[in-house]
């Protein structure tokens, strides 16, 4: 297991599946577990997190996902004709492909409750816009660099915008205050 | 919950900071809290407050107020004056103030971020367990606007035992230890050359201006991000994350400044400084 500190109270464990890392580690000590791409950071006093990363199984188990969320969107993205036409299909094939894709937060990162989501087939895996918006309303359900998200509040953003959900993505009175967090199961409809 | 102060000018920017958000960078919410953690501190010690009570962060100076009653307040992390019904004051001291006095910060002198601590601690709706203002996701009590009243916690305190706290003198070098993509190539362009304060900077990153670093790796996959990161973006240009930082990115990280050191760096207003091993 490959570890690297990352500051004074911070250490980053490679891992193929962060999901699963995460999901073995007894995070009641810590004051961080959080999942990147390809790696978890673990946070807290030095002793614990030596202890934490050397109880970790070998082999770690694959997760059971429960949490899975369906959102209703509607497809009237400014940027879903380019998309398409980028990905060399039509609009309505376009939402057809995001309507039958089972999605998975990866990790969060940009903004509170903002999930990056894996499982974006190939055709879509287009690059951020070269030119960020200043202001993308919140609720935008977006793709970039291999990802998918929906934006929780109005924020400036490159990615681009196929479809608006007005379900609350982030509310800090609720437990847990973020809908979408890693490992839930993502599906549009 | 008791009426403290009104607001007569928030200055640039008031914000109420605590020891910030912790648990939850996992949902994508920065840990915000007191940048210059060594000065808060340090202002709610001298009123007697628990270490970790809500304080005011203000930028420059400017920030004016008026006691609703009899206040014990303490001014610390940038030098300058303080003002009481127009009576000099110092910092890093305990001020009495009466109801009705006009409280005012003088412009900073050396230093860019006070912290100003009532006695009782400011009091706000906590968010995820914080009061602090998060400026990257807009969590926590707003910045502070004219008119608006502050409150302190009721819960007793004990009584200042000093009146006045000797502070260390900052040195021009930020301690810092190795990143996750340290290389010895990056590292010595790092520590080898004076690095200058971009004015772009802000609680989210603080921007460094001087002569690029070569650097072969552009991006990395999204990776979780710490307070103290020394990332660099493409141009070259490094930029220290500060605390209301996104809580993942995707640059190299060539460095972590230490605690300690963020402290200086919540206080650089500008001119040369190096970096130096930890």
């Amino acid at each position: 297991m490959r570890v690297t500190p990352f500051g004074e109270d911070g250490w980053l464990v490679a891992a193929d599946d962060p999901i699963a890392l995460a999901a073995a580690i007894d995070a009641t000590d810590l004051a961080d577990v959080v999942p990147g791409a390809d790696c978890v950071l673990l946070r807290g006093n030095p002793q614990v997190v030596a202890r934490v990363i050397a109880d970790l199984p070998e082999e770690l188990a694959t997760p059971v996902l429960t949490s899975v969320v369906t959102l209703q969107v509607t497809w009237d993205g400014p940027d879903l004709a380019e998309v398409a036409r980028t990905a060399g299909m039509s609009n309505t094939a376009l939402v057809e492909v995001m309507r039958n894709t089972t999605f998975k937060v990866a990790f969060c990162g940009f903004s509170p409750g903002f999930g990056y989501m894996t499982g974006l087939p190939r055709p879509l895996h287009v690059p951020r816009r070269a030119r960020p918006r200043s202001s993308v309303p919140a609720g935008s359900v977006a793709i970039a660099a291999g990802y998918c998200a929906v934006y929780p509040t109005e924020s400036p953003g490159g990615w681009h915008l196929l479809g608006t959900s007005t379900t609350a993505l982030f509310d800090p009175c609720c437990d847990p205050p973020a809908l979408l967090g890693p490992g839930t199961i993502v599906r549009f409809a | 919950m008791r009426k403290a102060a009104v607001i007569l000018a928030p200055g640039t920017l008031t914000l109420i900071e605590d020891a910030g958000r912790i648990g939850y960078a996992h949902l994508g919410v920065p840990r915000a809290g007191a940048f210059d953690p060594r000065s808060w501190r340090l202002a709610n010690r001298l009123v007697g407050n628990p270490e970790a009570s809500a304080a005011l962060e203000n930028l420059g100076g400017g920030l004016a107020l008026e006691a609703l009653r009899h206040l014990t307040i303490a001014v610390t992390g940038a030098a300058g004056t303080v003002f009481v019904d127009g009576r000099a004051h110092t910092t890093n001291t305990v001020i009495h103030v009466r109801r009705g006095a006009r409280i005012t910060l003088g412009p900073a002198r050396a230093g860019i971020r006070y912290y100003v601590a009532v006695g009782g601690g400011i009091d706000a709706e906590p968010v995820l367990g914080s009061r602090s203002h998060d400026t990257l996701g807009g969590l926590g009590p707003a910045p502070l606007r004219t008119s608006d009243v502050l409150y302190t916690g009721s819960s007793p305190r004990t009584d200042p035992v000093i009146d006045h706290a000797p502070v260390p003198d900052d040195t021009a070098t930020f301690a810092m230890m190795p990143g996750p993509d340290a290389t010895e190539h990056l590292l010595e362009q790092l520590l080898s050359r004076p690095w200058d304060l971009d004015p772009q900077s802000n609680r989210i990153g603080v921007r460094l201006s001087g002569s690029p670093i070569e650097a072969a790796q552009h991006t990395l996959a999204s990776r979780p991000m710490v307070q103290g990161a020394v990332q660099l973006p493409p141009n070259g240009l490094p930029i220290i994350l500060g605390p209301d930082h996104p809580t993942t990115g995707g640059y190299p990280v060539v460095a972590v400044v230490t605690a300690r050191s963020m402290s200086q760096v919540a206080q650089w207003s500008g001119g040369p400084r190096h970096f130096g091993r930890a």
